[in-house]
């Protein structure tokens, strides 16, 4: 293969066959028509009052898991905004809140909050219970002070205003002292109600501002942003109950409601049936959502320059020595996008997907360089054939 | 409502109709319910709409149909066929018995009956007919019956259906106890929209059940469809995505073609023109979020269109292009 790469100029295939996800090639890149209105949405609504949220709707292989990784990787840090993303988080509040902790681990959250919040029990000598959060911990649990810690915590929770709520702020003081026996989350840590729980019932969203607080005081962040991807995908199950459904709904009214009071930003990524079923359901609940349409943006199809520069970038990165302007599409042929399929080209997943075929299949000595007409025709039929008699209606 | 009136029944099939229709047609004489029973016993081809073996309820549900609808009459020995009626004459002239499905001019024959029946237009047609008419045929039925949504609402005295027309909403009916929803809702409406293909629905997560009459016949592609689409493509725009229930919604009672003939247009444009059209499919958990059963779940369901590898497609993406190819289709008579 390596032989195959350096005759096409290349070290690796930069063009990944499952096309889904993000290239591990350097910074990410997006057309200036899907950058702009994000850019102008993130800067408008830094400086005024309102709901931080945001739908961005395509279709599978539109480049919507791409953009939102992109906004994780490049735009949001630039701005002080700490983003976490997430797959199709499920329809219950706390199953965000789940994925979230999950996401930052139990000991690395409680670690950053107890460092935030610097506790000294009255009574002990800190040295007692040494410098670290572990050897704080060990001390904690040796001389059976855990209760007492979790006092102390619930207060230091109020007065760096994370939390007023007094069944909230002892919860975290919990998150926070039973890392020592138990450094990792559970699912029924996040099932209210349950005994041992550590989320409070009825108490959703006060309990998920706290953690957003926690988050970004502890990270040093401006605010925190929530990238979520396949909404659409809200159960793997098939079917959704009726107390789903409304689950479904509830949480997004709810994460709505924490855009406009907290430092809180939510950026969904969803198919473009998933916004207008949900519009359908809730029609006042989708235009808060998207501010009467001016918060929603609809991934436009590639036009064939950016195909083309799609396909420059992701070669570049993988070149082993630069080539001449007019060869820089090479082993493709200047004209790649005027030889495939509009519906190829338009589409991020389907465009590289047979460009990785293309590269791959090259192995073959008898391929010709720059690619032909008739080849890249062969591959891109072979992974999109034309379609036959095959579909129905029901 | 009246419960002798109430008599339409979804597990009726208008293929067993046929045959038993055409067994009472040998017998001018009049024939016996218990003849007919056993007749349709020694005779197990007879199946019910969801393809089970008749039972003697059923058996009665059938004679009943036929007699409501006019097509037979009780004479002293039992039941004959109305020959005195000149649409019966006209609908033994179509019937070809043996058949596992209707033809299309079985289908129009029997449809005629149904539209034309007191009790099926009173509880159901009436309410798709503009104000103005108060007279009308299977035709005037397709050609001027207006859009009607049906819902099941919560009420202080329970869960209850309604029926209402979109254009004028005084012109609706609550359907309140389990008879008058057999009768209507799976009566009339399975008739009009399975059996007979001359009514078609689908269901929208803000009205519910949207129902509209549709042409029993017709050709694929539509010439309307492709130059309605035509109309809807963006010329400024590379791309133009369109929801395919929103264009049923819109199209359907505007045209009054059916959602399998709507989708076979598509199809038909798909397969032409592929590097024109995308499909775009959705979640099929997000498809059916309202429901609450496996039926509902199907019900939804049927207003997508859906691919060979079994994906539900809610949406296309159409280039510009396509104006001027659908054009020159056009130009040359599809």
């Amino acid at each position: 293969m390596s032989g195959t790469l350096e005759r096409l100029r290349l070290r690796f295939n930069p063009f990944e066959p499952a096309a889904s996800g993000v290239p591990m090639v350097d910074k990410l890149w997006v057309p200036d028509r899907w950058a702009h209105p994000l850019q102008q949405f993130l800067d408008t609504l830094q400086i005024t009052q309102g709901p931080k949220a945001y739908a961005i709707l395509g279709e599978y292989g539109s480049g919507k898991t791409y953009l939102l990784r992109w906004l994780e990787r490049e735009e949001l840090p630039k701005r002080q905004i700490r983003p976490f993303f997430f797959d199709n988080p499920g329809v219950q509040f706390y199953d965000l809140a789940n994925s979230l902790l999950r996401q930052l681990g139990r000991e690395e959250f409680a670690k950053s909050l107890w460092e935030f919040l610097n506790p000294s029990i009255p009574g002990f000598q800190s040295s007692l219970f040494g410098n670290t959060f572990q050897e704080w911990l060990r001390g904690i649990k040796k001389h059976r002070r855990e209760d007492e810690a979790i006092r102390v915590l619930a207060t230091l929770i109020r007065e760096k205003k994370i939390a007023e709520d007094e069944e909230i702020r002892h919860k975290l003081g919990r998150l926070i002292v039973e890392t020592y026996e138990r450094p990792y989350f559970e699912y029924r840590d996040f099932l209210a109600g349950r005994s041992g729980a550590l989320v409070p019932e009825r108490e959703e969203a006060p309990y998920f501002a706290a953690i957003l607080r926690a988050l970004r005081l502890t990270g040093g962040a401006e605010s925190v942003a929530f990238l979520i991807d396949e909404f659409e995908e809200v159960s793997l199950q098939k079917r959704l109950t009726k107390r789903q459904a409304h689950e479904y709904l509830a949480t997004m009214r709810r994460l709505i409601g924490l855009t406009e009071r907290e430092p809180f930003w939510i950026i969904v990524a969803m198919t473009p049936q998933a916004a207008e079923v949900t519009e359908k359901l809730e029609p006042a609940l989708w235009e808060r959502f998207i501010s009467q349409g001016k918060h929603q943006f609809q991934i436009p199809p590639l036009n064939a320059e950016e195909a083309k520069e799609l396909v420059r970038r992701r070669l570049a990165a993988a070149r082993s020595k630069a080539l001449s302007p007019n060869e820089d599409l090479f082993p493709f042929p200047e004209n790649l996008v005027e030889i495939l399929r509009e519906d190829i080209r338009s589409s991020p997943r389907r465009l590289v997907k047979v460009c990785s075929l293309a590269i791959a299949r090259a192995s073959d000595e008898s391929v010709i360089t720059p690619f032909t007409v008739e080849y890249l025709r062969e591959v891109q039929e072979e992974l999109y054939p034309r379609p036959s008699g095959g579909l129905s209606s029901t | 409502m009246e419960s002798r009136t109430l008599w339409m029944r979804g597990s009726v099939s208008f293929v067993a109709l046929r045959e038993l229709l055409c067994f009472i047609a040998l017998h001018p004489e009049g024939i016996r319910p218990v003849d007919m029973e056993n007749w349709v016993r020694s005779n197990s081809f007879l199946r019910t709409q969801t393809g089970k073996l008749v039972s003697k309820t059923t058996i009665y549900h059938y004679r009943n149909t036929l007699l409501h609808l006019g097509i037979i009459k009780r004479i002293d020995k039992g039941y004959t066929v109305a020959r005195e009626n000149p649409e019966v004459s006209l609908l033994f002239q179509v019937l070809r018995p043996g058949m596992p499905d209707l033809s299309i001019e079985e289908r129009e024959m029997f449809a005629r009956f149904v539209v034309m029946n007191h009790d099926c237009r009173r509880y159901f047609f009436d309410i798709f007919m503009p104000e103005e008419i108060s007279e009308y045929h299977l035709v005037d039925f397709i050609g001027r019956g207006q859009p009607v949504a049906w819902k099941r609402l919560s009420t202080p005295q329970g869960r209850f259906e309604q029926l209402s027309n979109l254009l004028h909403k005084e012109k609706s009916l609550w359907i309140r106890s389990e008879n008058e929803r057999q009768a209507i809702l799976y009566g009339v409406r399975y008739w009009a929209r399975n059996q007979l293909g001359f009514l078609d629905e689908i269901f929208l997560e803000d009205i519910g059940g949207l129902m509209f009459p549709v042409s029993m016949t017709g050709s694929v592609p539509d010439p309307r469809i492709l130059n309605a689409l035509r109309e809807v493509i963006s010329p400024s725009e590379e791309w133009t995505i369109l929801s395919l229930r929103r264009l049923v919604a819109e199209w359907g009672p505007k045209y009054r073609i059916s959602i399998e003939r709507l989708y076979q247009t598509f199809l038909w444009i798909y397969r032409r023109f592929p590097q024109y059209v995308v499909m775009i499919p959705t979640s099929e958990a997000f498809a059916a979020i309202t429901a609450i059963s496996p039926q509902a779940e199907a019900y939804h369901l049927r207003g997508y269109l859906q691919d060979e590898k079994g994906r539900y497609i809610s949406h296309i993406r159409v280039h510009s292009n396509l104006r001027e190819v659908i054009l020159c289709q056009e130009l040359l008579s599809v």
